[in-house]
Formats: C-alpha cells, sequence, structure tokens
C-alpha cells in the first residue's frame, strides 16, 4: 500500500525559532492520524505545511494522487490552490476562519463546488440541503447565516463546507475546542461515522487525548517542534516509550 | 492659461501608458497615478482623466449623466473640456466621437470609430465581500471568482431570482471578472462584442480597464437561471417610444409617476421621427 | 524505544497453531520516576491452537492483563517474539507496521478488554453491528446478527438503540462481548468478560465461549471466577509475581 502523503524531513523556522524540526512521518489513505501535543509543539505549523498554506525550509512533502507524484516545493501558487481547493482540505479550530459568517449555510457549502465550476443553482442547492442534513445541522436552517449558530453547528457548517468537493484527505485543527463536552461528542460522532462512510483520510490535530483515543488509528507526539513518539493509538497511550508522551498521559484520567 | 485638456502632457503620458496596458488585459484593473483635478472624488474624476488624455483638437465630445445630457454634471463636464481644450461638443450620440458616461451605455449603436468613457466608483467587483484589497488582487491572478458566484446563488435563495439591478458584475474575454460600473443590467448585452473601444476609469480608486470592441463579455448566471434584462410594459409620455430604458419620475407628492426615456438624445430623435411622419 | 527484530522464515508452525510467544518480555520504564525500571513479563512463552482455551492464571499484578495486551501490540515488546496466523502468513508482532496490526486486529483478533472505547453518542446496535459492516456485510444483516446476540445476552430491546455510555458496568460488557463474539475470528482474547456480570449471563457468556471453541477459534482468557476457569480452560499458564 502506498501512502497518500509523505512527509520528509522537513524543517520550518519564524526567525530564530525552529517551529519545525527534520520532522518525517507518512499518512496512509483511509487513517485517521492523530498529532498530539501541547501549544507551542509544532502541531499548528504541521498542518499549514502539510494543507500548502506555509512552506517548509526544508524538506519535501509528496502528494500520492491518482498514481502521480506531487512535490509540494515544485507547485507554483497557481497549482497549489487547485490542490487545496480540492483535494487537501482544512477544518480550523475557529469556524470564522473556514467560513463566511454573513453568507447563509447553504451558500457557505455551494462555494467550493463554485469555486470548481459548478454553474447549476438546483444541483447546489440539493448538495447544500443533502450535506446540511449530514452534517446533523438541519435542512431548515439552510438559509440561515452561522452568525446566529452555536460553535458546534459553526464547526460542523465548516466541515461541511471541507467535504463537499470530495477531498482526498481533510486536516482538522483542533475541531473541538471551545466546544461543551456535549457538543464535543456529538462532533466526534459526526466526524467518525463520516470519515468509515465516505474512505476518508483525515489528520486531527489536538491537545486532548481522549478526542485522539476515540477517533484516530495512529498518533504521533509532538514535542517543540520535533517527533518524540509515534505509533498506534492505543500504543500511545497504554505504553507511552518516550519521556514526554509518559508526562503527557499520566496526566489523563481515563473514563 | 491650461495645457490642451487641462492635463500636462506628462501625465496624459502616463495614462496613456496605463490605457494601453488595460486594452492588453480585458477587464484587468490597471492601477495608475491619479492626478489632482478641479472637482472633488465621487463626481468623475476618473472618466475627466481619462477623456483628457486621448483628446484631440478633432474629437467631438459628448457627455451624458444617466443618459441625459442636460443635467449638472454632464453640462459642466462638457463646459471644462470646451473651456481647456476648445473642442466641438454635441449632445447627438452619432456625432460624437468621444462619449464620457456616468451610468448608462447610449441606446444608439456605436461603431468603430467612436470611444466610450465610463465614469467608474468601484472598480472592484467582490468589493462587498471581500474587502481586502490583496485578497483580491490574488483572485484575479488565481481566476478564483467563487465568492462572486456564491453571492448570486445567495440573490436566487433569498430572493428566487438574481435580483442585482445594476453594475452586474460580467466576465470579459473568459478571464477577468469585471463590474461594468453602476450602468442598468439592461446595458450590459451592449458591452459584447461592441464596435467601439470602452474604456473605464475610477479616480478614487485610481484604476483604470478597459474592453478593447469585438470582446467577449459575459454577464454571470446560472445555467438554470440565465441572465436576463429587464423589460417595460410601459411608453415614454414624451416620445412614446417603449424601445430603450425608462425612468421612473415622481411627479407629485401622492405618488404619481412617469416615465420618459433615460437617454435624453434618443427621445430627442424619436420625437422627430414622430414628427415628421406626422407632418 | 524496542527496535522493529527480523521476521525468521524458517520457524516451525504447525497447522493447527495460531499463536506463539517465545521468551517475551516487557519491561517498563517510568522516565518521570528516576527512571524506574519495572518488570511486568518475564521470558513468557506460551502457544495456542485451535478450538483451545488457554487460561492465563495468577495474583492479581501478576501481569495477566500485561500478556493480553502484548499478544495484542498494545504493549511493545521489550524482548522476544510473537507469531501469530494472520489470513495464511505467520506475522511476527514486533517486526510488524502499525497497518499489520490493525489489520491484525480487525481480521484474525477479537479483544474483549476491561474499558468500551467508541464514540461517545454511537448506539449500541451501532456500535456492534459496525463491526460487522467494516467486513463487508449489508446493513440489513449486520442489525440483525446483533440483534440475534443482544437477544441472547440478554441486553433489553430497549437499550439496543441507546448510546451505551450511559448503561451499567454489566450492560458495558455485554455490549463489549458483542461486539467481539458477532464476527467470526480465529483468536480471541478476553479479559475478565464476567467480571460485573450476574450468573445467569454468565452461564450464557460460557457457552458463546464454548460455541466458539466448537469451530476452533483459540481463546486466551482471564477469569477471576474460578468455577470459571476449572469448566473452560483446555490449558493453564500461570504467571506469579517472579515469572
Amino acid at each position: 500500500m502506498e501512502p497518500i502523503i509523505e512527509v520528509k524531513n522537513i524543517s520550518k523556522n519564524y526567525g530564530n525559532i525552529k517551529a519545525l524540526e527534520n520532522v518525517s512521518f507518512s499518512i496512509w489513505p483511509g487513517e485517521i492520524l492523530g498529532i498530539v501535543g501541547e501549544s507551542g509543539s509544532g502541531k499548528s505549523t504541521l498542518i499549514k505545511c502539510l494543507s500548502g498554506e506555509t512552506s517548509c525550509c526544508e524538506g519535501e512533502i509528496v502528494f500520492y494522487k491518482d498514481n502521480e507524484q506531487i512535490y509540494f516545493s515544485m507547485l507554483d501558487e497557481g497549482r497549489m490552490h487547485l490542490l487545496r481547493k480540492k483535494d487537501i482540505k482544512v477544518v480550523y479550530q475557529n469556524p470564522q476562519d473556514g467560513l463566511r459568517m454573513k453568507f447563509s449555510a447553504g451558500a457557505n457549502i455551494a462555494e467550493p463546488l463554485l469555486s470548481l465550476g459548478s454553474r447549476e443553482y438546483s444541483e447546489l442547492r440539493d448538495k447544500a440541503l443533502y450535506w446540511m442534513d449530514r452534517l446533523e445541522i438541519g435542512q431548515s436552517r439552510t438559509d440561515h447565516i452561522p452568525e446566529n449558530f452555536s460553535g458546534g453547528m459553526r464547526q460542523r457548517l465548516q466541515i461541511a463546507r471541507s467535504l463537499v468537493s470530495n477531498p482526498k484527505i481533510l486536516l482538522m485543527d483542533e475541531p473541538t475546542s471551545g466546544l461543551d463536552l456535549s457538543v464535543q461528542a456529538r462532533l466526534l460522532d459526526v466526524i467518525g461515522k463520516l470519515v468509515k462512510e465516505i474512505n476518508l483520510t483525515v489528520v486531527i490535530v489536538t491537545h486532548d487525548l481522549g478526542v485522539a483515543r476515540i477517533l484516530a488509528d495512529r498518533l504521533i507526539v509532538m514535542k517543540s517542534g520535533k517527533i518524540a513518539e509515534h505509533g498506534l493509538t492505543d500504543q500511545i497511550l497504554d505504553d507511552p516509550g518516550h519521556e514526554y508522551t509518559q508526562l503527557l498521559v499520566s496526566s489523563v484520567l481515563r473514563a | 492659461m491650461y495645457n490642451f485638456a487641462y492635463l500636462d502632457e506628462n501625465s496624459k503620458k502616463m495614462i496613456r501608458q496605463s490605457i494601453l496596458k488595460a486594452v492588453a488585459i480585458p477587464g484587468f484593473q490597471v492601477p495608475f497615478a491619479g492626478r489632482e483635478m478641479p472637482l472633488p472624488y465621487g463626481w468623475g474624476t476618473g472618466g475627466i482623466q481619462l477623456t483628457s488624455s486621448i483628446i484631440g483638437p478633432d474629437d467631438v465630445l459628448k457627455v451624458i449623466d444617466q443618459g441625459s445630457d442636460d443635467t449638472t454634471n454632464a453640462v459642466s463636464i462638457r463646459k471644462f473640456f470646451k473651456k481647456t481644450a476648445d473642442i466641438k461638443v454635441t449632445t447627438c450620440t452619432k456625432e460624437a466621437t468621444i462619449i464620457q458616461t456616468r451610468h448608462r451605455i447610449p441606446e444608439q449603436k456605436l461603431n468603430e470609430n467612436q470611444i466610450v468613457v465610463y465614469q467608474v466608483p468601484i472598480p472592484e467587483p467582490m468589493q462587498f465581500i471581500e474587502p481586502s484589497k490583496e485578497k483580491t488582487e490574488k483572485y484575479h491572478a488565481l481566476e478564483e471568482y467563487g465568492s462572486m458566484y456564491v453571492k448570486i446563488y445567495e440573490d436566487i435563495a433569498l430572493n428566487s431570482e438574481i435580483t442585482t439591478a445594476f453594475d452586474y458584475p460580467v466576465f470579459v474575454n473568459k478571464r477577468y471578472l469585471m463590474s461594468p460600473s453602476p450602468i442598468p443590467r439592461y446595458d450590459n448585452p451592449k458591452m459584447h462584442m461592441a464596435e467601439f473601444l470602452q474604456l473605464f476609469g475610477a479616480g478614487r480608486e485610481k484604476r483604470i480597464y478597459a474592453v478593447p470592441p469585438y470582446t467577449q463579455v459575459k454577464s454571470l448566471d446560472f445555467n438554470d437561471y440565465p441572465f436576463f434584462v429587464e423589460s417595460f410594459d410601459k411608453k415614454c409620455e414624451i416620445c412614446g417610444s417603449s424601445l430603450g430604458f425608462l425612468d421612473e419620475i415622481i411627479t407629485d407628492d401622492s405618488g404619481t409617476r412617469m416615465y420618459v426615456c433615460s437617454d435624453s438624445d434618443f427621445c430627442r430623435k424619436n420625437l422627430e421621427i414622430n414628427n415628421g411622419t406626422n407632418n | 524505544m524496542y527496535l522493529g527484530k527480523q521476521v525468521k522464515n524458517n520457524i516451525t508452525f504447525s497447522s493447527d497453531l495460531l499463536l506463539k510467544a517465545e521468551l517475551v518480555c516487557k519491561t517498563f520504564i517510568l522516565h518521570n520516576q528516576n527512571k524506574a525500571e519495572i518488570k511486568a513479563v518475564k521470558n513468557l512463552n506460551l502457544s495456542l491452537k485451535k478450538g483451545e482455551c488457554l487460561v492465563l492464571s495468577g495474583p492479581s499484578g501478576a501481569g495477566k492483563s500485561s500478556v493480553l495486551k502484548l499478544l495484542y501490540g498494545t504493549y511493545r515488546l521489550s524482548s522476544g517474539n510473537i507469531f501469530i496466523r494472520h489470513n495464511s502468513r505467520i506475522l511476527e508482532l514486533s517486526g510488524a507496521n502499525p497497518h499489520e496490526i490493525l489489520a491484525l486486529r480487525k481480521e484474525t483478533i477479537g479483544y474483549v478488554s476491561q474499558f468500551l472505547d467508541i464514540i461517545p453518542r454511537i448506539s449500541a446496535l451501532d456500535a456492534v453491528s459496525e463491526v460487522l459492516l467494516i467486513s463487508g456485510l449489508k446493513k440489513k444483516d449486520a442489525e440483525e446478527k446483533t440483534k440475534e446476540i443482544f437477544k441472547k445476552l440478554k441486553l433489553p430491546e430497549k437499550l439496543w438503540h441507546l448510546p451505551p455510555s450511559t448503561f451499567s458496568g454489566g450492560e458495558k460488557q455485554r455490549v463489549n462481548i458483542a461486539r467481539c463474539f458477532v464476527k467470526d475470528c480465529p483468536i480471541i482474547f478476553l479479559d475478565e468478560p464476567t467480571a460485573s456480570l450476574d450468573r445467569d449471563n454468565i452461564e450464557t457468556v460460557c457457552s458463546l465461549i464454548r460455541e466458539k471453541l466448537k469451530k476452533n477459534t483459540g481463546i486466551i482468557g482471564i477469569f477471576h471466577d474460578e468455577d470459571l476457569k476449572k469448566t473452560l480452560a483446555t490449558k493453564m499458564v500461570s504467571l506469579n509475581e517472579t515469572d
């Protein structure tokens, strides 16, 4: 089996700060990969590099798509933009960063398709209604604006918006942070079910190990811009080898 | 006194260079170093700078504002060029070689020897969807116009049809999204494969753009919600025509309204024809 | 950190052997407690044949659960080898990549642990039937089979469409058991599967286990109930403190 993305020795500096240092790993099709670590560990920078939002200072990211090998460093802005429009989608921690707050939910869901050239209003409308249902926001809210939605609903709308273009990989940056526990549960529910049904590849960045345990197949533990440890979720959480992982895990209470 | 047509020759040269660039890239907004003009922003400084840069001693100038030669602004601008360039001015569309206009395209079909100079308040069609210039410039560069279509989708979702009445966004030469200036949607089809050169000037925003003759100009729509123009079931009270764009004028406090041709030259010509046949 | 070992291709693995552990050791190094070392398992040898029920016995803290976790791949080996028959190959656990282990767990090994780790608001019916959906069954058939086993385990029908997070310990355990027993896999690990069940249900679980053994499934189990141990075990491996 070939990976869907290969990260080869990437580094990213912001001035003197080494946000990422010699990070290498693979992402396999259909898996849910969790990236855990505390604030400042480099998780968000990693998402930015994986989504093409930022370029790496060193190293290479390779995207395997339909027998093609796409090297991020060789992509011009136009081609990268195309990739981000269709195949690699990001769900931001703050839904406002990924939505048009003053446009209706339906419009938000329609936009990626419009951006890709769809010109049939009725088709767009049908898709919008479908995804509103799928993400359990409710078709009746299709013409309402997300400014009036709760945090959990906004987040689910963001997810609907990212899935509508049928992407190959979904990157989620702390999707449950800031949400009430019951709302988090519902979101995890929805994500878990969807991923299985569509056979999506998901990378989920989180500082919440409980979320990681429930959703992720594999985990990567980040500390200070480096990978401290990686393995299957239960391996990392029940048999942490690295000093930092042990510290992280010992502070989590098991339900 | 004044240099010919007010602006100094170097300024004209700079503006002509911007015009050339604009004509070479139809629909693309070219920034230019707008000069200080003897009237404030919002009164047609962009259009005036364009006219000033292209006008020559043999040109015949017509100036209209919302279709009319008689409004204050049209009259003032016409006087301005008469004074600074001493060129022939006219209200007859057929006679003019340069037509500076605010908010309308004349009804009369124009030819290859004529240039229309549009006054533009806001050159960026996505201004109200994405206020950041940095972002809109990127969108134009990447041909990323999803957000504009989102606005149209929203219009249909809320109103069951595209309700944009003026400044209806167009797609020029299959490449750039452009604001045609606040002309009514009725006028949009006139821009498509037109015989005349179209120049657009925004003085406050300092942008020039152009549509060269015989260029494709398509109004944005959906396949199942195609673009359509307004139709009138009324006639002009003055000339009796129902062919041109009609203005609605409220004549008293109880709401009585009358409809007249927006294009005053068109109306005049119709009257002449009617009087001719009646005689 | 344990480094992967080369798979030996010339080990003897008779056709009725499902699993073999050789000289398995697991030492935990607690970095944050002055690098204290805890030897959980030392030089463990065991083998599991088709139709066998191997019971791990020993006092509390002897490492019984740890053995199951090692065999399941949750704990990484400090040294030694674990060979498991997976589809038509022999897989060596320490050298296996994460996807091979995930495939192993999906197709070959069923595990009833003490915890129920599932998405919080999924219904009991969905939680169990999804196991069958993953292996390719149609939704209707998967749900039918699930309901059958729920009935056997006497899980009240009113609970079927509710999320197990609200269930009692015994009810949760029955869902756990259902999740494992509803699918057909050659090896099953049971970690105290009857701890929260009443007499009646323990009988049911017993018969479910026997059914599986008849089908040549190999089972390794930890039971606290002495009677259960005696009735089910075809083999005992005892771990004591120093083993």
